[in-house]
């Protein structure tokens, strides 16, 4: 498999040239999964793409991932194409994706081990990272053993153990519930004002949109028909995220996505 | 830093009774199997009380393996013993199977899971493991026979030939199933298809492979009764048909039991075993109880 060598660590600016991506249906039809999808998003800056699910998000992540080819067009991490799956470019699944034969700490330290790094600096690394998502006491513990959202804790922690200097995350918090989510995304956001990564969050869900990013891109259909910035100030509490200036933009997001129901803060119950 | 994760210490009482529960929970387990045991005996008894029906008693299968189990004079006057009674054959058969299974595993599970690395490989062997596991045991049996003899070393090559067709059966399938998030994950960690082998597939497919190896190591015996059923000097499949010949149904329904108890120890001890690799899931932590 050939892979792209970008330096790890560091933050990466991404770009989409021109991205297509079709597949033939079974059926013959061919399916647009992308349309000509063209973006460039500086080093450190948190996108939340945003859209209706079936209408291309998830692909456009899963080409940044290196796991889909486009079918023409090209996506580059610091103007290096995107040829394959590499650890530069970490993702956080939807679905529950840490390996449960492992111990929590060695699923931390997967990226590490994979890279050939000695027990002794994997050991230090993985310290860090179980403090820093508030797992240490659970290094140990198999994933069966804890809840949903520490799961996804672990996910994190081997994202962010891995160095990867862009992480994408196809809605890894859909599956929680309320409180959960807002725990996680605390800690998302700690993190990032820390690290400076790059980051691109998947979600059909605009209030977590707006609390999270810098910068929303709207996908419908497969094209992304709005790439706005969110000017709100952080953090981004309840008061913030009731403002007008909120409200505002809640309504562009919908009227964007050809929405109607202007209540609907989670474009899935909408549909 | 969010929410504390440090769960408090339960009080005693709880403490005392989660462990009352799961003691509970083991010691039930142990009553129904030894029930079902029981019941399994009482049948067995009423149906050797039918008239006609040439069934001996559970008495007269414990009379026959007292009498026979360490040594034999009924076996010794036919040459069939030089002393240790039915211990000898069921050593034989015992040996054969558990040579057989280990060989036939390791042969298996190799090419089964070698196949996910290397595709070539199981456009080979599929239509190859797809015929030759039509084939009745019955059909096969005779060519190993007439090919290698009836030595143990022929008995073996069927228990393994069959026991690795099964595996890699398992063991492909396994590494099918195996959730393909986790292969992506591993790549997007920047695992090598080196490393996703050997930390993803390897212990993934484990609780599928042990599945299949169970199954394996149950038929097995089967297997290789029926191997010395069609042509053997040595083993209880041997002494059975030796049995038959004579009627001496007794011995006939002695050594199925003993047959059956030994297998159920081997398939325990595996369960043991898995239930150790398998910690991490749900049902591993229950069989290791």
């Amino acid at each position: 498999m050939v892979q792209d060598t970008v330096e790890s660590g560091s933050a990466a600016d991404v770009t989409f040239d021109g991205v297509w991506c079709v597949f033939e249906h079974r059926s013959g039809r061919l399916v647009h999964a992308l349309e000509e999808v063209s973006f460039t998003v500086p080093a450190g800056q948190f996108v939340a793409v945003v859209g209706r699910s079936g209408h291309g998000k998830s692909t456009m992540l899963r080409v940044l991932a290196g796991l889909q080819p486009p079918t023409t067009g090209a996506a580059a991490i610091n103007n290096v194409e995107v040829l394959g799956p590499a650890a530069e470019r970490s993702m956080v699944f939807q679905q529950d994706t840490v390996f449960p034969w492992m111990h929590v700490r060695d699923n931390v330290e997967f990226a590490l081990k994979a890279r050939g790094m000695s027990k002794a600096e994997r050991l230090v690394i993985s310290d860090r990272t179980l403090e820093h998502v508030g797992l240490t006491d659970f290094a140990d513990s198999w994933p069966r053993e804890l809840s949903g959202g520490m799961r996804k804790r672990v996910a994190l922690a081997s994202v962010m153990a891995a160095g990867s200097n862009v992480w994408l995350m196809d809605e890894p918090f859909g599956s929680l519930d309320y409180f959960t989510r807002r725990n996680l995304h605390e800690l998302l956001l700690e993190i990032w004002e820390e690290t400076h990564k790059t980051i691109f969050f998947v979600t059909h869900d605009i209030e977590e949109a707006l609390i999270l990013a810098d910068r929303l891109m709207l996908v419908r259909e497969g094209k992304l028909v709005e790439d706005m910035a969110v000017d709100l100030p952080r953090p981004r509490d309840e008061d913030v995220r009731a403002s007008p200036e909120a409200v505002a933009l809640t309504k562009a997001i919908l009227d964007e996505l050809g929405i109607e129901d202007s209540s609907a803060a989670d474009i899935s119950e909408a549909e | 830093m969010t929410a504390g994760t440090v769960q408090r210490q339960a009080p005693p009482e709880a403490i005392a009774a989660a462990k009352r529960l799961r003691r509970r929970a083991v010691i039930g387990r142990l009553v129904l199997s030894i029930i079902g045991v029981i019941l399994a005996v009482i049948a067995w008894q009423l149906l050797a009380d039918q008239q006609g029906f040439a069934l001996p008693s559970p008495v007269d299968a414990s009379r026959d393996i007292r009498e026979n189990f360490f040594q034999s004079t009924y076996l010794e006057q036919k040459g069939l013993s030089d002393g240790g009674g039915y211990t000898v054959h069921l050593w034989a058969t015992t040996q054969n199977v558990l040579i057989g299974v280990a060989l036939g595993s390791a042969l298996g599970i190799s090419i089964g899971l070698l196949s996910l690395r290397i595709p070539l490989l199981s456009e080979i062997v599929n239509p190859l493991a797809a015929a030759f596991g039509a084939a009745p045991i019955f059909v096969a049996a005779p060519f190993f026979l007439i090919w290698f003899g009836i030595q143990p070393s022929a008995q073996i090559l069927m228990v393994g030939f069959y026991t690795a067709l099964l595996m890699y059966i398992f063991s492909r399938r396994a590494g099918d199933n195996l959730d393909a998030g986790y292969i992506e994950s591993a790549l997007t960690l920047g695992g090598q298809p080196g490393s996703i082998f050997r930390y993803i597939y390897l212990p993934g497919t484990v609780p599928e492979i042990a599945g299949g190896f169970r199954i394996a190591l149950a038929g097995a015996w089967g297997l290789e009764a029926i191997a010395e059923l069609l042509g053997s000097q040595e083993g209880a499949g041997f002494l059975i048909k030796f049995y038959a010949t004579a009627f001496v149904v007794d011995g006939m329904i002695s050594l199925v039991v003993l047959l059956g108890l030994i297998a159920i120890f081997f398939d325990r001890l595996v369960v043991f075993g898995v239930s150790r690799l398998t910690r991490w899931t749900e049902s591993g932590r229950q069989l290791a109880l």
